[in-house]
């Protein structure tokens, strides 16, 4: 066992000096006589002193085990700190020398009290130092711990954004528009007011912590429209959500990779129709959203991609949801792929 | 070249095949037009009849442009060739570079006019088409990204299992057990292809049957049975390390 605390210097000193003078006020108030304080202090400070100053020094220094030092320290100090108060006294050595062989017993009890005192005051400290140092580095982890996800979360949140604005959707969109523009005025209009919303919806999201399911299940509603556009009736697709779930808040834009991944590796690649079902369920306390297509599966080389937008949301998800929230992705053998959801409590 | 010249244009997106026959209409009206909805029916038209200009679109169902455009490269009689895309970066790039025709979606008008004079130049005096098997291969062979997902069997579906939640590979006689925290799925990919697709930051082989998730191991110390065994995070099961590779668990 090693005590560190010797070094912090002064809190120990301060107690040896503290300790030192209620000895001497207790030797004075035995004795009955207060004019006897000063000599009692004067022996007490030296004797206790020395001790803790030998301790110090055989423990700290010469690396002795503490019990070894305390040995050594009580005899040394006793002896080199009583001469040294005599001597500021007058007494000669001597005179000193036979008083202590006389009450040795005295004068030890009194030694071997004040210092068991003074280490356990030490230990105290320690422990207590010990436990503000684990105390300061919880903190210190919790709060990098916190600055670690929110940086996650703002890095997912700008990717996500520059995912969704993805140049080839929004450039085949204004295709189409242009196209609309000169055959179908009309349609061209309900495509522009779509992309409006989609555009403003998404851009919100981008920027917001929350959103409803039912703010979600709108947002896709008209990027499905806008798609169905595109392709000309080739999409079919189907929202599933309850009443009850509409007001439900989650983080935003969860579904939307999914979806455009649906649509970008299943039915695009594929000739002829296709479907995308959207669902929101609640079972066994988990929100379960499920988005299904019936394209062309997994490994379709020409279309595989390089999963960023899948990394992303796995990122978001662990970031917000930690434990509580799975991702699967899965092709069942009827075909098509269906990627699931689960989210449990955000912690 | 006699009679009428014919393209076509193939787009899956029909709206987008109406606008530009419309404006190559206005721009070249003695063209003669027809369509094709994917890379499939794209071929065939091509390979049926003899066009003079085919104009791509390169994210089609069934075949890319660029799939339809190599798929030709062994025909006599080739059409000229004009991509057409909303965005891609990379082949935009390398058209550029090999002076090979593109179109970017959507098509403006003066863009379309200045394609279409060129091609006319071209049809009147046949020059050296560009070199598009290079380009094609080139653009084949984009930078190699290590895997992300495994593309895993479970019992009838098959799953597609994020690469950092592999905790590792196993080689059994005909599959490969692919083990996660919470299970096993089966692919086919023998070891020694998979490795190459993995980033050898985090996967390391330990054994003739076996590849790692180093971010998984807890533990490297003796398995009671003269070799170095593996205790891996969320496995109950410890890995033998093989002598070959036991020095990459030593401590440092």
């Amino acid at each position: 066992m090693e005590l560190k605390t010797l070094r912090p210097f002064l809190p120990a000193l301060a107690t040896a000096l503290l300790v030192n003078t209620v000895i001497a006020m207790v030797l004075s108030w035995q004795e009955g006589s207060a004019s006897s304080f000063w000599i009692n202090a004067l022996y007490s400070h030296c004797i206790g002193l020395t001790i803790w100053a030998c301790l110090a020094f055989a423990h700290t220094r010469l690396r002795l085990p503490l019990w070894l030092a305390c040995l050594l320290a009580i005899p040394a100090g006793l002896g080199t700190g009583g001469l040294i108060a005599s001597r500021l006294l007058g007494i000669s050595g001597r005179t000193f020398g036979s008083h202590l062989l006389q009450q040795w017993p005295v004068w030890l009890g009194i030694s071997v009290l004040a210092l068991l005192i003074n280490l356990w005051a030490s230990m105290n400290r320690e422990r207590l130092a010990r436990t503000q140092a684990e105390l300061a580095q919880r903190k210190a982890e919790q709060a990098s711990r916190e600055r670690e996800i929110e940086r996650t979360l703002t890095q997912a949140r700008l990717s996500l954004l520059q995912a969704q604005l993805e140049p080839h959707f929004v450039f085949n969109t204004l295709a189409n528009l242009r196209s609309l523009i000169a055959h179908e005025p009309a349609a061209a209009q309900a495509l522009l007011d779509r992309l409006s919303l989609w555009l403003r919806a998404s851009l919100k999201a981008a920027r917001s912590e929350n959103t409803t399911l039912g703010a979600e299940f709108a947002l896709i509603q008209a990027y499905l429209d806008i798609q169905v556009t595109r392709m000309g009736g080739r999409l079919a697709y189907a929202l599933e959500l309850p009443a009850e779930l509409a007001e439900l808040t989650l983080p935003p834009m969860l579904l939307q990779p999914l979806i455009e991944n649906a649509i970008r590796h299943g039915i695009e690649p594929k000739p002829g129709p296709g479907r995308i079902t959207v669902a929101a369920a609640r079972e066994d306390g988990l929100i379960r959203l499920s988005v299904s297509d019936d394209g062309v599966g997994f490994g379709a080389a020409d279309t595989a991609g390089t999963g960023v937008g899948l990394a992303n949301l796995r990122e978001r998800l662990a970031a917000l949801y930690g434990e509580a929230a799975g991702l699967t992705i899965e092709s069942p053998a009827t075909g098509g792929v269906t990627v699931t959801l689960e989210l449990g409590e955000k912690r | 070249m006699n009679g009428p010249i014919r393209a076509l244009i193939a787009d899956d997106e029909p709206l987008l095949r109406l606008d530009l026959a419309a404006e190559l209409g206005r721009q070249w009206p003695e063209l003669e037009i027809e369509q094709a909805e994917d890379g499939q029916q794209a071929l065939d038209a091509l390979r049926a009849q003899p066009f003079a200009i085919a104009f791509l679109d390169i994210r089609m169902p069934v075949m890319t442009g660029l799939a339809v455009a190599e798929a030709l490269q062994a025909q006599a009689n080739k059409p000229l060739l004009v991509f057409v895309t909303a965005y891609d970066q990379y082949a935009i790039e390398a058209f550029e570079r090999a002076a090979v025709d593109y179109l970017l979606k959507p098509v403006e008008a003066g863009r379309l006019a200045r394609c279409l004079a060129r091609l006319r130049e071209r049809l009147q005096s046949p020059s050296p088409a560009p070199d598009l098997a290079a380009l094609l291969s080139a653009l084949r062979e984009r930078p190699l990204q290590a895997l992300r997902w495994i593309r895993a069997a479970v019992g009838e579906s098959v799953r597609m299992i994020p690469i950092d939640d592999v905790v590792y590979f196993s080689a059994t006689d005909k599959y490969v057990l692919v083990l996660t925290r919470d299970g096993e799925a089966l692919i086919r990919t023998p070891l020694r292809e998979l490795i190459a697709q993995l980033d050898p930051a985090v996967f390391q082989q330990v054994h003739r049957g076996t590849i790692v998730n180093l971010n998984k191991v807890v533990q490297a110390g003796p398995d009671g049975r003269g070799h170095l065994g593996l205790k891996l995070a969320g496995r109950s099961e410890t890995l033998t390390v093989s002598r070959s590779y036991a020095h990459l668990f030593k401590q440092m």
